[in-house]
């Protein structure tokens, strides 16, 4: 390769912001998403019969003195837009919280009921705030329709919060109980008020808008008497003087759009949109260097098979070709765990380090495979391992390799002659032991930073700690090791969280289950993580894992899952069952007397499109009983938007606040905001409130995260990066 | 998780992220287990830290057709291609790391890919972020080679955001526009010019090929990579 350092030059500058591979617009006819204040499809506050393109995940930050909001928004179908939104409300006399900022979580749905037609306008329909306390509980219809391609106008009825305008405020008795459930009785009920609202484009970038507003912040500028003695009269923050609001928009990158408002004749607001839309890769496109061609074999001899003669002489080679091969494999990002070469056929075990999307790792596998191999062999088999454990063992044909590097259906007609089976007999693939491959250091340990966020405590919304951590695993086998992770936080907060008054008085469940968890956070040395983990493969499709130790930051014990999970089945099904006892706070590694045993059996199915239902019932830490159910959607390149909710037979009034647990599930491979492959793929769970019904232990390493990207369905999906 | 969406493009974070770095940095002998989002990260603030302004000083083009420092081409023996982006102010010299299946593979030093046919057609590009991932350009070939103008269907193949295929089909005319003479590597060549002007759904395409004026070579183009990498030009420096 000495020929190539010719110049320290290179094609590949910082790509500029984020292209549409085609530059094909989507079918709307202004610029950027159209998002609301509310991060909702719509004007100023007013929604619109409009929806964000497919996948779109955004969220936008607005403020107006003396009230914010932060909503994530998720267009989970064409039609469906879904919305979480935390806001900061100061308003005089908020369910006798007088004067202060209240804090407040709410989910809205949007849905658009008929697309813009040559004649007819768009329709939507949508419930804000439907869940929860009802801060901005309102209903709505609207119709949408561009006059030209400039212009659009969008007319509506709304009902609650906006039907303010011309009614008084008829129900302020929203609330009930402790919230967090979704009464249908109150929807579209009382007098409807109109609103309307029209936008047009000035520029490519610059959108201006107007509407007339059906929300008068009728909580926000009432004046209010605190009961309190002696009684104080609290002015309203906001007084609304027209119901006419007047904005901008401005596309400042094809990512980020700011806004700015005349709110009512009074008050000015600001917002700022980011979206993420998985279709539209950052920068262009994933900026991964190029691969090894895919070297092609001569014309087979007059026979028309190669020789397989060389395997005669083949004994003891094996050394020499991993030797040869694992350096041109980690060039590509891929560590080679073991090859096993037969006259015909080679069995490669691999681990992707470096692609977000499988599949182009087992194509960067591929190509050098076709560099390396004998002539005669002609199957290229690669099973991605995942830890311990060998996902779906994919089978390509290495003529189809060859016809098709360039062919413009290329990847779907190497996949039409793919083979995805389970691992399980292959040579190298092993039932109960896994031997730790040539080359793997047997101590492997890493040092770096970590981040702990804490959402929703009613104190603080975000408390976070930042630390160092030390993680260190010794290997015994592929499929044993020992971990251990140490954690020493730098600063932090988390620790000075708010105690929630107890809630269950029930004998039949133990309190404190999670409740209080902010108190395992300190400026000592912790144990994050002790364990042993162990993984094997009992039988065809079946898959179980062992796990000992100090599992998590507040529990210690046992562990054992079991997985059936075909290779090329939509469904798998798993059961984990669990025996811990509660980790001391402040101790390094002591217990208190809190003996729990929990355990789950589970239901996965993939819809197709990328929907995954997940469905855990068994028992909780609390004691209790019941089912949860999680509904996700996952993108090839790494992106998932889920959303979960557990019922149990906690009653509500012992869960305490929000009835009952649910929340969002969020992970962002970070692939889609640095525009270059990574596996890194940081997870959150926005959880409602971290209560004590409904929890759920936090086991390192469960089955089916493991092995859910080598999945046959998850690898088609991604399929497209076999040659990428 | 506002965190992770409110990041305007990283290049303009870099000198806050700086002070991060060393924090960021981690180390280790796995790198599986030191793989959190932060560590990523700061592997990013490590690259831009390279970018030096010597660097882009070099990247920054006179005027016209830029072309490759003399300095860097003399000596070398084997075959050669410069390549220019035209949108990024980029520009590469380019050697041949394998022939065949009717496509040459060349490569830049730090592992751009280029695939071309052996006249010099593009028909594919890997390691450029907004990647053509392949184009079929038979009839235009078969035109440029037969010396003739006309009509030619083009197909680009791109992928989107989550690998799946987008196909644009585009619809094209060559027209010979007559003899040029470049030169080249201190070679002065006799060339024929071809424009290739196509049409799709959304795009408007103009690509420019000067082939040999006696043989199939095609010794300097332009060609249309994609909206996010624009326009590349190549030169066959040596043979």
């Amino acid at each position: 390769m000495a020929g190539l350092s010719l110049s320290g030059l290179s094609l590949s500058g910082l790509a500029p912001g984020p292209v549409s591979p085609v530059g094909r617009a989507e079918a709307q006819t202004l610029p950027g998403l159209g998002l609301s204040t509310y991060g909702t499809p719509g004007l100023i506050d007013m929604p619109s019969a409009t929806a964000m393109p497919d996948g779109t995940l955004s969220s936008t930050i607005f403020a107006m003195r003396p009230s914010a909001r932060a909503t994530l928004s998720f267009q989970a179908t064409p039609r469906l837009t879904l919305s979480f939104r935390y806001a900061r409300v100061q308003e005089p006399d908020y369910r006798l919280r007088t004067g202060n900022a209240l804090h407040d979580r709410s989910f809205d749905l949007h849905y658009l009921l008929l697309q813009e037609g040559r004649y007819a306008p768009s329709v939507a329909i949508g419930l804000r705030d439907f869940i929860g306390t009802g801060l901005f509980s309102s209903e709505y219809i609207v119709a949408s329709r561009a006059v030209t391609p400039r212009l659009r106008v969008s007319a509506g009825l709304g009902w609650g919060r906006m039907a303010t305008r011309d009614n008084p405020l008829r129900d302020t008795g929203r609330f009930r109980g402790e919230g967090g459930l979704i009464e249908f009785g109150r929807f579209f009920r009382g007098r409807p008020a109109p609103f309307a609202g029209v936008e047009y484009q000035a520029t490519d970038r610059l959108t201006l808008m107007a509407e007339y507003s059906s929300d008068m912040y009728q909580l926000e500028s009432t004046r209010a008497v605190r009961d309190s003695d002696p009684p104080v009269v609290v002015e309203p923050s906001f007084r609304p003087r027209t119901p006419l609001n007047l904005g901008f928009r401005y596309q400042a990158s094809p990512a980020t759009t700011l806004a700015g408002y005349i709110m009512h004749g009074t008050t000015i607001g600001f917002s700022a949109t980011f979206a993420l839309n998985p279709a539209q890769p950052a920068h262009g496109g994933v900026q991964v260097t190029a691969p090894s061609p895919i070297l092609r074999r001569p014309t087979p001899p007059a026979g028309g098979e190669f020789s397989t003669s060389w395997a005669a002489n083949a004994v003891g080679q094996g050394p020499r070709l991993r030797a040869a091969l694992a350096p041109a494999l980690a060039q590509e990002g891929v560590r080679l765990e073991g090859i096993e070469l037969e006259p015909r056929r080679a069995v490669l075990r691999v681990t992707n380090q470096r692609h977000e999307v499988l599949p182009r790792a087992i194509g960067r596998t591929a190509r050098v495979m076709t560099r390396a191999l004998p002539h005669s062999v002609e199957e290229i088999v690669i099973i991605p391992m995942h830890g311990g454990v060998a996902g779906t063992a994919v089978t390509l044909r290495r003529s189809d390799l060859e016809r098709h590097e360039f062919d413009p259906d290329g990847a779907a007609r190497i996949l039409a002659g793919a083979r995805f089976s389970d691992p399980l007999g292959f040579p190298g693939v092993g039932r109960v032991w896994q031997p730790l491959p040539e080359g793997r250091n047997r101590f492997e340990w890493a040092i770096g930073p970590y981040v702990q966020t804490s959402f929703f405590d009613p104190s603080q919304p975000i408390r976070g700690d930042v630390g160092v951590q030390a993680i260190a695993r010794l290997n015994a086998a592929e499929n044993l090791s020992f971990n251990l992770t140490l954690r020493q936080r730098v600063f932090g907060n988390i620790d000075q969280g708010t105690l929630s008054p107890p809630t269950i008085t029930d004998p039949r469940f133990t309190p404190r289950v999670r409740t209080g968890a902010f108190r395992y956070s300190s400026d000592r040395l912790t144990v994050e993580r002790m364990t042993m983990d162990y993984t094997l493969r009992p039988g065809p499709d079946l898959y179980g894992r062992l796990t000992l130790g100090w599992l998590e930051r507040m529990y210690a014990g046992a562990s054992a899952e079991l997985l059936w999970s075909p290779a090329d089945s939509r469904l798998a099904l798993g059961a984990e069952v669990n025996y811990v006892a509660q980790r001391s706070p402040h101790s390094f590694l002591g217990v208190n007397d809190l003996r729990i045993a929990t355990g789950h059996v589970s239901a996965y199915y993939d819809f197709g499109g990328g929907f995954m239902g997940q469905i855990d019932a068994g028992r909780y830490l609390a004691g209790d009983v019941g089912a949860s159910l999680r509904l996700e959607r996952a993108f090839a390149n790494g992106l998932r938007v889920g959303a979960y909710a557990t019922l149990t037979n906690m009653p509500f009034d012992q869960f305490g606040e929000g009835s009952f647990d649910k929340g969002i599930t969020l992970t962002i491979p970070l692939t889609s905001l640095l525009g270059r492959p990574t596996t890194a793929m940081p997870s959150n769970v926005l959880q409602s409130l971290n209560r004590d019904g409904g929890a759920m232990l936090r086991v390192p390493g469960r089955l089916y995260p493991t092995i859910q990207d080598s999945r046959a369905r998850a690898l088609r999906s991604g399929w497209g990066a076999v040659l990428q | 998780m506002i965190r992770a969406f409110t990041f305007p493009r990283l290049s303009r974070l870099a000198p806050v992220l700086l002070v991060g770095a060393v924090a960021l940095a981690g180390c280790g002998n796995s790198p599986e287990l030191g793989s959190t989002g932060l560590n990523a990260l700061g592997a990013d603030v490590r690259s831009l830290l390279n970018r030096d302004g010597a660097e882009a000083q070099r990247l920054r083009p006179t005027e016209g057709f830029p072309g490759l420092d003399p300095a860097l081409i003399a000596g070398q023996t084997v075959p050669m291609m410069g390549a220019y982006l035209e949108d990024r102010q980029a520009l590469a010299g380019l050697v041949v790391l394998e022939a065949g299946g009717g496509v040459v593979n060349w490569r830049t030093a730090d592992n751009t890919g280029l695939a071309l046919s052996p006249a010099g057609m593009l028909v594919a590009t890997r390691g450029l972020g907004a990647d053509l991932h392949t184009a079929d350009s038979a009839r235009t070939a078969a035109l440029i080679a037969a010396g003739q103008g006309g009509t030619a269907r083009r197909r680009h193949v791109y992928l989107d955001g989550v690998y799946r295929p987008v196909t644009v089909d585009l619809t094209c005319t060559v027209t010979p526009a007559g003899a040029e003479t470049l030169v080249l590597n201190n070679r002065s060549l006799r060339t024929i010019r071809f424009d290739e002007t196509c049409r799709g759904d959304d795009v408007a395409i103009t690509n420019r090929y000067w082939r040999d004026a006696s043989g199939p070579l095609i010794r300097q183009s332009s060609q249309w990579v994609s909206p996010g990498a624009g326009t590349i030009h190549l030169q066959r420096l040596i043979e």
